[in-house]
């Protein structure tokens, strides 16, 4: 490559990393939780759930149960396991029946304990888990602006690691084995930036682009829709295959009751292995119920490997249905990769530990290069006030990303001590507490200052939260173990290993500092 | 270290060109271009090939025009590209319907 083209990658790698690197913290510090949101959702309540996506569920219970305090006749209900809880999905649709009572008319969207089969609405259901997870496409920001502003720093972060990639493209072999903390400071950064982006690329290059789909794929589809589906984009998602087919409303009651159970137990012999995952009720207690039941064979077996069969309530007689053994078609094959390798949730803990380690090394990679930035501009050339500036965003920068680590340890701390803690609760402790850190640590205007105390208090705030559980619950990590409580058990270890590391880190900066 | 600013765009029309023409210029290339193998080949299986290639042929394009010596250039050959595109678009639609 010559010095032209070297300079120019150089300076856009520089250029667009510096702008998104604080939202990008954020967004992969926030992630790097979310990998975890059902093990904290269910640690919060002080449960534990099945860790699967399938449906542990007695249908006819539920519907009973449901239909007595929202009536069900003529309504769409839908049943999915989304997350490792032990709260199931369920979505019941407005009512066709132009005769039914009028709380049949509003649609529902709750959440079932498939234990005591109690639902709660979504504020209801509201916790930790799902405030990090949303935090991560900045959710908290007013709809479509988070999202957004979310999708394109993922798409400039694309461009970032192409450009970072080509301008280290050749040094990547031998750099590889460079490494020189020890040299001095500026080297430290950029050995480590260039050998820790490294080992991240092929991760952070997947989430990049997936991504971009999930937030801003808007500026993929609408081309799409006006060109060929005349403005009309669910004739468009529709050929995608994203659209269940419809069965009409007959109108006229059904006869003998059915039983959904059934059903479901009839999907699941029908093929070796197969794992029901979501059950859709078209038209509730008409003639022309239909039950559409979906899964798939385990992961293991077939990566692809989703299967539905579709029901007709009154005879009994299969409608439609898919093989998961059969060959997946490419189309069916894509739209589920995109989503598996992003939320990494097809190898159990051990991938889901391995990405939260890849995500915070990303935070780091993101640091060492504002902390280069800054490094590789204190020369003496550069004119003083250029110098101060510099600093200046540094110093916010690192005030912003580094006092998460602090905020969401104390998090974890008040929703226990708090067990009332809704959504109002965990936005207002959350965001005013960072905050407030931000701006104390401004005031005392000294980033290594920032960096030691939020890696102290972080540390110490996560080594109080699996006491703060003991004492308030009385599950004690081993005790939470004993009785089976595993995602209870699992976010407990997890703060003391993170604690520990924060500490140990904390501990050799300060005794590094003691020595000069 | 800092990039050696001999090599870069130092007056205000030729860098806005050229962050445009990265920025929007090749987000229309690539659109097109999508949209013009969406026309003539598996339209379903082409669109969900998008979903991800699309964001990478823009971004390969982006770091392209950084790299191209004149903004306004590689602007006019970026129209030129969607406006061909179009073309194939537009027959391809006439061709398969």
């Amino acid at each position: 490559m010559d010095n032209r083209k070297y300079n120019i990658l150089f300076h856009t790698h520089t250029v667009s990393g510096i702008t998104i690197s604080v939202i990008l913290y954020v967004i992969f510090f926030a992630g790097s939780f979310a990998f975890f949101r059902d093990d904290i959702n269910s640690w919060q309540r002080n449960e534990t759930a099945i860790p699967d996506k399938v449906l542990h569920l007695d249908y006819d219970k539920s519907l009973k149960i449901l239909d007595s305090t929202y009536v069900l006749k003529g309504r769409h209900v839908w049943f999915g396991r989304l997350h490792a809880e032990r709260q199931t999905v369920v979505n019941l649709e407005a009512t066709m029946d132009s005769l039914a009572p009028k709380k049949a008319r509003i649609s529902h969207y709750l959440f079932q304990d498939y234990k005591t089969y109690k639902s709660e609405t979504y504020e209801e259901s509201y916790a930790l888990g799902e405030f990090l997870y949303r935090l991560h496409f900045l959710a908290q920001i007013p709809y479509p602006y988070g999202y957004y502003l979310a999708g394109f720093t993922a798409l400039f972060f694309l461009f970032a690691i192409i450009t970072g990639f080509l301008v280290h493209w050749k040094k990547i072999v031998s750099n590889f084995y460079v490494f020189r903390p020890k040299e001095k400071l500026k080297t430290l950064w950029t050995d480590s930036h260039t050998a820790v982006g490294m080992i991240g690329l092929p991760f952070q290059f997947v989430y990049a682009v997936t991504g971009a789909f999930f937030l801003i794929n808007i500026l993929l589809v609408a081309p799409a829709v006006l060109t060929f589906y005349g403005g009309d984009e669910n004739k468009l998602y529709n050929e995608l295959g994203y659209i269940p087919t419809e069965y009409p409303y007959a109108g006229k009651d059904l006869q003998k009751p059915v039983s959904i159970n059934a059903f479901a137990e009839m999907a699941k012999k029908r093929w070796k292995d197969f794992d029901v995952m979501e059950v859709e009720i078209q038209n509730y207690g008409d003639a022309n119920m239909h039950v559409i039941v979906e899964g798939a064979i385990p992961k293991s077996e077939k990566f692809n490997g989703f299967g539905k069969a579709v029901y007709k309530a009154t005879t009994g007689e299969l409608v439609a249905q898919q093989n998961p053994y059969a060959q997946t078609s490419y189309l069916d094959g894509v739209k589920n990769v995109l989503y598996r390798i992003h939320y990494g949730d097809y190898a159990g803990y051990a991938l889901k530990i391995i990405s939260f380690i890849l995500g915070l090394l990303t935070c780091f990679v993101i640091l060492s290069g504002v902390m280069l930035w800054l490094v590789a501009r204190d020369k003496k050339s550069m004119p003083d006030k250029k110098k101060r500036f510099n600093e200046r965003v540094v110093k916010i920068y690192l005030a912003i990303t580094l006092s998460m680590y602090p905020i969401t340890a104390l998090t974890f701390i008040a929703v226990k001590i708090y067990p009332q803690a809704a959504m109002d609760f965990i936005y207002s402790f959350y965001f005013i507490g960072w905050l407030l850190l931000v701006v104390a640590f401004l005031i005392k205007n000294d980033y290594s200052f920032t960096n030691k105390y939020c890696l102290l208090i972080g540390g110490i705030a996560g080594l109080l939260v699996p006491v703060v559980n003991g004492i308030v619950t009385g599950n004690w990590f081993w005790i939470a173990l004993s009785r089976g409580l595993f995602q209870v058990f699992f976010i407990d270890v997890f703060w003391i290993v993170l604690a520990a590391a924060g500490l140990f880190a904390f501990f050799h900066l300060y005794k590094k500092e003691r020595i000069q | 270290m800092p990039a050696n600013p001999k090599y870069l765009n130092p007056s205000f029309w030729p860098r806005f060109a050229k962050i445009t023409a990265a920025i929007i210029g090749s987000y229309f290339v690539s659109i097109s271009f999508h949209l013009a193998l969406a026309s003539w080949f598996n339209r379903p299986n082409v669109i969900i090939t998008t979903a991800y290639s699309g964001f990478i042929v823009w971004v390969v394009l982006m770091v392209v025009t950084f790299l191209a010596k004149s903004g306004l250039k590689i602007w006019g050959l970026y129209l030129l590209l969607t406006l061909f595109f179009s073309g194939l678009i537009y027959a391809g639609q006439y061709h398969n319907s």
